[in-house]
């Protein structure tokens, strides 16, 4: 699945958008970036409350498809402008992580 | 030239998380004991120990850096420090006013006291302190260097902890200190996060009970030892740390 399919299914608002094409195989979830660093998989949605411009260069790193913001968390202006200057797919979605997540599974993701 | 020990970083019962005999008394008494000779009582988003703290030091040779223990928005904690009562006051009443306004339950988080110059308790903060404020970090860092104090992000690599929350220093920081736990060596730091030697890196005792209050780190000190005179050694020279053998 790719991730422009996704997106109107699931009602997400877009921040930046660089490549819609990117695969999605699989999410993780998570607010402490060390941890993400860690354990975050290339081609997961990542799902976070985390809105600090630290989760660009995070979401590089992990080579996830996208970082989708949830609970309708403050995303910093500077998070914002580093997507768009690094080309990273940054979405918004009003819903927790738990009902994100559940919605991708009957997605089939 | 004389050689000045420091524990920059205890908590007194005014933190819901501190152990009760944690006044500010008890934590003086037991630094002499130690022979330390300078401490920060840095209580979780408040600084309502810390003028009693000062009286009740008053004729000892024991000096105390005004200090606090922040949570930004992040969930990251930052310690300030400050060269006197009026500037951690400034600070203190922005951080107090963006701290989320949530009444603390007593038997959940523990007691918030505040006492007197006698180390009586005289009140509570009803507010409950172990929380967030509504402050990223950044603004936090800022707001301590326009009121000439030292930022320092606390035990970095654990909890609460800079590195832990957002995985690496973001460069816009305007930070010269680290704290580290130190439970390993500065080089197995280095190795871990090589970034660490852009920074002076400290060492205290994060204590919340009596018997954890240490000497942490030493200075070197030409000038007489007030606290002006030692807060502004701390902001020009690095304090080298100094792990006392158990």
């Amino acid at each position: 699945m790719v991730l422009k399919d996704l997106l109107e299914k699931l009602n997400l608002k877009i921040l930046n958008e660089a490549d819609l094409s990117r695969e999605v195989k699989g999410c993780y979830i998570g607010d402490l970036l060390s941890n993400v660093m860690a354990n975050a998989q290339k081609n997961q949605l990542w799902l976070t409350i985390q809105g600090h411009q630290n989760i660009i260069a995070v979401s590089l790193l992990a080579e996830v498809s996208a970082v989708i913001v949830v609970e309708d968390s403050e995303v910093d202006n500077k998070s914002i402008k580093r997507a768009e200057e690094k080309g990273v797919n940054l979405l918004k979605s009003e819903l927790t992580a738990y009902e994100l997540a559940k919605r991708l599974v009957e997605l089939g993701v | 030239m004389r050689e000045i020990l420091l524990d920059l970083h205890i908590h007194s019962v005014l933190s819901p998380c501190a152990d009760i005999l944690m006044t500010p008394g008890n934590i003086i008494k037991k630094a002499i004991e130690k022979n330390i000779d300078v401490i920060s009582i840095t209580d979780h988003n408040s600084i309502k120990n810390v003028k009693s703290a000062r009286e009740i030091s008053a004729g000892k040779k024991i000096k105390i850096i005004p200090g606090i223990e922040v949570q930004s928005k992040e969930d990251i904690h930052l310690l300030s420090y400050f060269e006197n009562l009026k500037d951690l006051n400034s600070y203190y009443e922005l951080v107090y006013e963006g701290l989320n306004n949530i009444k603390n339950d007593e038997e959940k988080f523990g007691h918030q006291i505040i006492v007197d110059k006698n180390d009586q308790f005289i009140d509570k903060e009803e507010k409950l302190l172990m929380n967030s404020t509504n402050y990223s970090l950044n603004e936090l860092v800022n707001l301590t260097n326009k009121f000439n104090g030292i930022p320092v992000p606390s035990h970095a690599d654990r909890s609460f902890g800079l590195i832990k929350n957002l995985g690496f220093i973001p460069e816009e920081l305007n930070i010269k200190f680290i704290e580290l736990n130190f439970n390993k060596t500065i080089l197995q730091y280095y190795n871990q996060y090589p970034y660490l030697k852009k920074f002076q890196l400290i060492n205290n005792s994060d204590s919340h009970f009596l018997n954890q209050i240490e000497p942490k780190m030493k200075i070197n000190l030409k000038t007489q030892p007030t606290t002006k005179n030692i807060f502004k050694q701390i902001k020009k020279e690095q304090p080298k740390n100094y792990i006392i053998s158990k």
